[in-house]
C-alpha cells in the first residue's frame, strides 16, 4: 500500500510517449553492445584457436638485386652484422634472424624404389634459428655421424606438388604424414671433400618460405666442405615486428634500400589493422550503449525534477532517500530489463547473419560460446542496471539537503 | 522520553532587521520542553512561517543554532531528518503539502503506512470528529482548503511526536472546526505528553498555550 502510494505520488512523471522513446533508445543500445560484443568475442575465440596467424607478425627482408654490384662483388646483395645490428635497434623490431645458407653443392634424389629414378637435381638449404620457426622442433636437430639430415619445407611447396607438380605429371598425391616418411639421398660436395647422406622431411611451415636445415648442419657442411660460393653473407633476413601499423617501416626500408615481401608486410598488417579494428566496433558498442543509458538517466532525471515538490513533501512527511528513490529505480530497472530482453533475440538475427559467411572461413571450435555470450551480455546489463539504480538514489539524496 | 527543542540567537537570513529587533522569537535564546504548548502570534510577513519552517528542519538559511535532543537542525543529514519527522517532529505547513492526485484518506495513509501509529478505526474516528468522514475518498483537488486542513491536521496525528508544528492550522476553519480540530490536536498531545507549536494571527485564547509575539 505505502510503495504503491509512493508510486502513485511520483510515478505520474512518465508520458507513454517518453516511455515508448525510452525503450526503443535502449533497445538499440543494448542491441549494439550485443552485437559488439558477438563479434568482439567471436573474434577472440577465432584468434586464440588461431594464434600464430593472427598475433605474430613476420617479414622477410632482402637488397634489391643489382646484377653488376653482384658480378663485381660477392657480398654486395649480404646483410653485414653493423647492418643487421641496425635493424635490430628499430623500435617496430622485435627480433631479427639471418638466413644462413649451404655454401657447398647438394644434389638430391629420390629413395631407389620410389618415383622417376633418374630425377636428381641441386638442392639449396638454409638454416634460421629455431626461435623463428612455427614448427615442432622436436626432431630438428643434427649432429655428424646422425643417419638423416632433417629438414622443414613450405607447407605450399607441398600443395604445389599435389596439385599441380604430381597431377601433370601422373604421379601419385601424397599426405604430409606420407612426406615425413620418406627418405631423400643427398649427395653433399665441396672444395675439400663429399659424403653421401640421407634427408628427411619433419615438419612443414606456413611462415619460411625456403628449405630449411639445422643451423649445425650448415656449419659442419661450411667448414669441412669448403664453399663453392664467394658469398658470405646472409642475403635474406627475417624480422619479427613489435608492431606492423608503425609508419617507421615504410621509411625505414625506404631509406635503407631493403626490399621487404610485400604480402607479409601486408598480411601482418592487416592482421593487426583487424585486431584494432575488433576492438573498435566492441568500443563503439560500448559508447552506443553508453549512449543510451545517459539518455535513460536523463529521462529519469528529468521525471525526478518533475516530482521534486513531491519529493520534498515525502521528504517532510519522514520518508528516506531510499524509500523515495525506489519507484524511480524500479521503473527504469524494468524499462533496462525489458530492453535488454527484447534486444537480445533482435542482436543475435543481426549477429548472426552478420558473421555467418565469415564463420565458414575461419572456422573454430564455437562450444560453450552461446553461454560465454549470454553471460558477458547480462552481466553487463546487470552492472548498467546497478549503476542506474545507484545514479538515481544520489540524485535523490541532493535533494533531500 | 522527555525531549528539548532549543532555540539559539535564531536570526533568518532574509528577515528585514526592523522584525528581528523587539521579536520575542528572533535573536532570543529559549527552550520548549516537550509537553508545554506555544503559540506565536504575529501580522502577515513577521516570519510566522519562517519559524515553523526552521524548527521543522525545512529552512536552513538563519544564523544561530536550533537543536532537538542535541541534534542540531542546520547540519542535521538526511537520515537524522527523516528520523526526526516520522517519530519526533510533526507538522501541518501552511501549504498543507497534500498530494492532489490523492484522496484525503489516501494522503492520511501515506503517513500512516510509514508509521503504522493508528489503526483505519483510529483515523476513520478523527476524521468523524473534524466533521470531514464523508468527503475521505475526495481528490484533495476537489476538496475545500478547510476540508483540506482538517485533513492536514489527522495526517500530522497519525505518527509518534514530542513536537507538533502547525503553522496557522485553523485560519479557514469555522469556530466550530476549529474548536473540533484544537481538542484533538491536545489530546493527542496529552497522550503523547507533546509540545504544539502553532503561529496565528489571532489569539486561540486557550489556557494551554503560553503566547509569544513574534
Amino acid at each position: 500500500m505505502k510503495s504503491n502510494l509512493v508510486h502513485k505520488v511520483v510515478g505520474s512523471q512518465y508520458p507513454l510517449w517518453r516511455t515508448v522513446l525510452l525503450i526503443i533508445v535502449l533497445i538499440l543500445g543494448l542491441g549494439q553492445t550485443y552485437v559488439s560484443t558477438h563479434f568482439y568475442l567471436l573474434y577472440n575465440k577465432a584468434n586464440s584457436q588461431h594464434h600464430d596467424v593472427h598475433h605474430e607478425y613476420y617479414i622477410s627482408v632482402t637488397k634489391p638485386i643489382n646484377t653488376v654490384a653482384s658480378m663485381s662483388n660477392p657480398n654486395a646483395n649480404g646483410f653485414t652484422n653493423a647492418e643487421i645490428k641496425n635493424i635490430q635497434n628499430q623500435d617496430f623490431v622485435d627480433r631479427v634472424g639471418a638466413f644462413n645458407p649451404t655454401l657447398f653443392r647438394i644434389v638430391i634424389e629420390p629413395p631407389k624404389g620410389m618415383g622417376h629414378q633418374d630425377f636428381r637435381t641441386l638442392l639449396f638449404l638454409e638454416s634460421l634459428p629455431n626461435a623463428f620457426l612455427d614448427v615442432d622442433t622436436t626432431n630438428f636437430k643434427w649432429k655428424e655421424g646422425d643417419k638423416y639430415v632433417p629438414a622443414i619445407i613450405p607447407r605450399s611447396y607441398l600443395d604445389l606438388y599435389n596439385f599441380g607438380f604430381a597431377q601433370s605429371q601422373g604421379m601419385p598425391q601424397v599426405t604430409e604424414g606420407m612426406i615425413k616418411l620418406f627418405v631423400f639421398n643427398l649427395e653433399v660436395k665441396g672444395p675439400k671433400g663429399s659424403h653421401k647422406l640421407q634427408g628427411k622431411v619433419v615438419g612443414f611451415s606456413d611462415r619460411i618460405n625456403t628449405l630449411l636445415t639445422p643451423e649445425s648442419f650448415v656449419n659442419w657442411g661450411n667448414e669441412t666442405l669448403g664453399s663453392v660460393s664467394k658469398s658470405e653473407l646472409p642475403e635474406q633476413l627475417l624480422l619479427k615486428l613489435k608492431n606492423p601499423l608503425s609508419s617507421d617501416i615504410g621509411s625505414f626500408f625506404e631509406e635503407n634500400q631493403y626490399e621487404i615481401s610485400k604480402s607479409d608486410g601486408a598480411k601482418a598488417a592487416l592482421t593487426n589493422l583487424i585486431n584494432y579494428s575488433s576492438f573498435y566496433v566492441w568500443l563503439n558498442g560500448i559508447i552506443v550503449c553508453a549512449l543510451s543509458i545517459i539518455i535513460l538517466l536523463l529521462v529519469v532525471y528529468l521525471s525526478i525534477a518533475s516530482s521534486k515538490t513531491e519529493i520534498m513533501q515525502l521528504f517532510f512527511l519522514g520518508y528516506g532517500v531510499g524509500k523515495i528513490a525506489l519507484p524511480f529505480q524500479k521503473i527504469a530497472a524494468i524499462k533496462l530489463l525489458m530492453a535488454a530482453f527484447i534486444s537480445l533475440p533482435i542482436g543475435a538475427v543481426v549477429a548472426g547473419m552478420i558473421v555467418k559467411n565469415s564463420a565458414q572461413l575461419v572456422p573454430f571450435n564455437s562450444a560453450g560460446f552461446q553461454l560465454q555470450l549470454l553471460l558477458v551480455f547480462g552481466a553487463l546489463v546487470l552492472l548498467i542496471c546497478a549503476l542506474v539504480v545507484l545514479l538515481i538514489k544520489v540524485r535523490i539524496k541532493r535533494l533531500s539537503v | 522520553m522527555p525531549q528539548k527543542l532549543k532555540l539559539q540567537n535564531v536570526v533568518p537570513s532574509y528577515l528585514p532587521e526592523k522584525y528581528v529587533l523587539n521579536s520575542g522569537v528572533w535573536n532570543q535564546s529559549f527552550e520548549i520542553d516537550s509537553g508545554s504548548h506555544f503559540q506565536f502570534q504575529a501580522l502577515s510577513g513577521k516570519g510566522k512561517s519562517t519559524l515553523i519552517n526552521c524548527l521543522f528542519g525545512a529552512l536552513k538559511s538563519y544564523s544561530g543554532d536550533i537543536t532537538i535532543g542535541g541534534i542540531s537542525l542546520k547540519t542535521a543529514n538526511h537520515q537524522q531528518l527523516s528520523s526526526l519527522r516520522s517519530s519526533v517532529l510533526s507538522c501541518v505547513p501552511q501549504g498543507l503539502g497534500l498530494f492532489q492526485n490523492l484522496t484525503l484518506k489516501e494522503n492520511i495513509e501515506l503517513k500512516n503506512a510509514l508509521t503504522k501509529h493508528k489503526t483505519e478505526q483510529e483515523i476513520a474516528e478523527m476524521a468523524e470528529q473534524l466533521g470531514i468522514n464523508s468527503v475521505l475518498h475526495q481528490k484533495a483537488s476537489t476538496a475545500s482548503f478547510g476540508q483540506r486542513q482538517r485533513a492536514a491536521i489527522i495526517r500530522a496525528l497519525c505518527q509518534p511526536f514530542a513536537f507538533l508544528l502547525l503553522d496557522e492550522p485553523f485560519s479557514h476553519l469555522d469556530n466550530d472546526s476549529t474548536s473540533a480540530s484544537l481538542t484533538l490536536i491536545l489530546n493527542e498531545a496529552e497522550k503523547q505528553n507533546a509540545s504544539v507549536v502553532l503561529t496565528t494571527h489571532h489569539s486561540t485564547n486557550h489556557p494551554s498555550f503560553k503566547a509569544y509575539e513574534i
